[in-house]
């Protein structure tokens, strides 16, 4: 099973982007033959709440927990997920911070 | 990374100390780390929000009335994550006004090279300043490009 866990800022992203991340997302799992479809959870992050440096956080944080797998997959995964993030939101790609780590 | 989670049992936590609740993490973990302070992310949330974090990343329970719960890069010493912890539970007390002992932390260990950040793999503990370099470095030339 792949989880995915996406923290987001409130305000930061609108309502109907987030549907299209998620099917990035999904798009990204298929692609890299990850298996069944990823459950994914996502977290708005009240304002006031996050906070970046000591400031007020404008970061995406998405953690994808799942098999296994060589190093250069991870990169192709992780590469994927802040392309995805940077092309369908207009953030700056220091404000996507993308983890994939192995299901415990 | 480092995502620092802050709670309370009971959401009390004053909006008006959040920040300096914020500050004091990173100036912690920069201080003892070296890391630079744009990778220290710090979010609160409500008991019940922490549970579901903790869940799926992991931290045990805890009894206290504000809890600590740090993704860390792996590499880190036992008596660096030991002055993390010391050092946040003391700073986040004392911004409180509370005693040590209702501030309680765990942390967890993510491989640097598990996480991407500002399109870069991060760093091992350590090799911080060189990566921030480079990094800058490439932003600037994306920026000269556009």
């Amino acid at each position: 099973m792949t989880y995915c866990i996406c923290l987001l800022q409130e305000g930061q992203i609108p309502e109907h982007q987030v549907a299209d991340l998620g099917n990035g997302i999904h798009d990204i799992a298929a692609k890299h033959s990850l298996g069944t479809e990823p459950n994914i959870s996502w977290i708005i992050v009240p304002k006031g709440q996050g906070w970046t440096a000591g400031q007020p956080s404008t970061s995406s944080v998405v953690t994808m927990m799942t098999s296994s797998m060589e190093q250069s997959q991870r990169v192709k995964i992780l590469n994927d997920i802040c392309n995805l993030w940077t092309e369908r939101t207009g953030c700056h790609i220091n404000e996507i911070i993308a983890t994939v780590m192995p299901v415990e | 990374m480092p995502l620092y989670l802050c709670s309370s049992k009971s959401g009390s936590i004053p909006e008006d100390k959040k920040q300096r609740i914020s500050q004091a993490i990173t100036e912690v973990h920069c201080h003892v780390t070296g890391a630079p302070p744009t990778f220290v992310h710090v979010f609160f949330f409500e008991a019940d929000q922490l549970s579901i974090l903790q869940s799926l990343w992991g931290g045990g329970d805890s009894d206290s009335e504000y809890q600590l719960f740090g993704n860390i890069r792996s590499g880190r010493t036992d008596a660096i994550k030991s002055m993390l912890v010391g050092g946040m539970r003391q700073a986040v007390a004392e911004v409180l006004e509370t005693e040590l002992s209702e501030v309680t932390m765990a942390t967890k260990d993510i491989e640097a090279k598990w996480v991407m950040e500002g399109g870069d793999l991060l760093p091992e503990p350590g090799e911080e300043e060189a990566w921030l370099e480079r990094h800058n470095q490439k932003m600037a030339a994306a920026n000269q490009a556009v």
